[in-house]
């Protein structure tokens, strides 16, 4: 029996910072707006994403991103050259997320996946061609992945976001969270196991509930 | 490597992330394994699912939103004082004079303290060097002599009248009270039998014995 296992993870790891980036680091950390500006649009899509995968919907996300980039403002000048640009304002995007996701439980909010029409919306605009019944079936499957990640604690969200759905490889992780490789091997070993689990036992529900 | 192991392993088998001893005995078991090798199956789904998480992309008018507002809160931001600033501003006349009240408390504390430390010492000398009031012994016959004195501090004292002394080996320990001192006669010895007659105009032996135990204070007096 042949076994592929091979996976294709996004390609979009952190990179070092070429030199147009280290110079608009500089020019923005000395004050220069314009530079701050082209900062935020080099880096915007990767904040909203993470932040929308954090939180599971795109207000929450769109908050979270203006909050990261104040703090990106406010604390470029302790950026050093010699640490990657993207695994710091990931650590900022992560540690903004957290606080949301504080106040909502001190709110006792519920994480629901998709709350609101706007998320579908979200969801649907791409799916416009599709056929009515495959578009069924992706919002399902968006929903149900979306709700198993919202099961997982903390960082074993960010340790998966980030290695399986933002492609970061193991030890980029661990440089963005702050630990160590062998911690972020052990919460993505566990976060798969619960997320298995997790589509294992509600896809069996559905395939009973639809016999 | 039983399923479990394997099982236990997959997770990581998935993305290489296994050193490569334990990837080889996980293929091995894989290999043979029809249990396992679905278990395999389902990781990869789930795998896909969460590699299908995404967004739709935003439109422009997102991200032009987001820049936008930032841009807004860092002027709103730069524009009030900072809280430090803020702070500062509100309370540095109070803090000034709060300094200066302290100042002088500290000045008053001491002076107090000092007097008060001073007022002690001198206290204490009297305590510890008393002029005491000496009860002349009266003439006993053949008995022996010895003469109680209090202390200078009879305002401490409830009895400042000579208390009943217990008498030992020719020596005199008191009771009670730090006040009270004693004073035994220089020949009170019952071996000499002298007695002591401050009418004669010999010495008399002073002993005082003071709060400290370890301090006894003896001198010798004229008497008049």
């Amino acid at each position: 029996m042949a076994l592929a296992v091979e996976i294709q993870l996004p390609e979009k790891a952190l990179t070092r910072n070429d030199a147009s980036l280290a110079g608009l680091i500089e020019r923005a950390a000395a004050g220069e707006s314009a530079a701050f500006e082209q900062i935020m649009i080099h880096s915007q899509q990767r904040v909203l994403t993470l932040s929308w995968r954090m939180l599971g919907n795109e207000a929450d996300a769109r908050d979270a991103s203006q909050e990261v980039f104040l703090r990106v403002y406010k604390y470029l000048g302790r950026f050093r050259q010699d640490q990657d640009f993207f695994a710091w304002v990931y650590g900022i995007t992560l540690n903004v997320c957290r606080d949301i996701l504080k106040q909502r439980q001190r709110r006792s909010y519920q994480f629901i996946s998709f709350p609101s029409e706007v998320e579908q919306d979200v969801v649907d605009a791409p799916m416009e061609q599709d056929d009515a019944e495959q578009s069924a079936i992706r919002k399902q499957r968006h929903e149900l992945i979306s709700k198993a990640i919202a099961t997982l604690p903390y960082k074993e969200r960010a340790a998966i976001v980030l290695r399986d759905v933002e492609g970061l490889s193991t030890d980029e992780v661990a440089q963005v969270l702050k630990s160590s490789p062998t911690t972020v091997r052990s919460q993505i070993s566990s976060a798969r196991q619960k997320i298995r689990d997790y589509c294992r036992r509600h896809l069996r529900l559905e395939q009973n509930y639809e016999l | 490597m039983n399923c479990k192991q394997v099982e236990d392993l997959l997770p990581l088998y998935l993305s290489h992330d296994l050193a490569d001893k334990q990837a080889r005995s996980v293929t091995d078991h894989l290999q043979n394994c029809a249990a396992c090798a679905v278990v395999l199956n389902e990781h990869r789904e789930a795998q896909q699912l969460l590699q299908d998480f995404a967004p739709a992309a935003f439109d422009a008018g997102a991200y032009d939103a987001i820049r936008q507002n930032v841009w807004r809160r860092i002027e709103t931001e730069s524009a009030k004082p900072a809280v430090t600033e803020l702070i500062a501003g509100w309370f540095a006349p109070r803090l000034a004079w709060a300094a200066a009240a302290m100042i002088l408390m500290a000045v008053a504390i001491g002076g107090i303290y000092l007097f008060t430390s001073r007022n002690t010492d001198r206290r204490g000398t009297v305590v510890n060097t008393p002029s005491p009031k000496v009860n002349l012994p009266e003439k006993r016959e053949g008995g022996d002599q010895e003469v109680v004195a209090v202390s200078g501090n009879e305002k401490r004292s409830p009895k400042p009248q000579a208390r009943p002394t217990v008498h030992k080996r020719g020596r005199e320990t008191v009771p009670d009270g730090r006040e009270t001192l004693v004073a035994t006669a220089p020949n009170a010895s019952r071996s000499t039998g002298a007695t002591l007659d401050a009418g004669q105009g010999r010495p008399v032996r002073m002993e005082i014995q003071t709060s400290d135990p370890n301090i006894r204070i003896i001198w010798f007096a004229q008497p008049n």
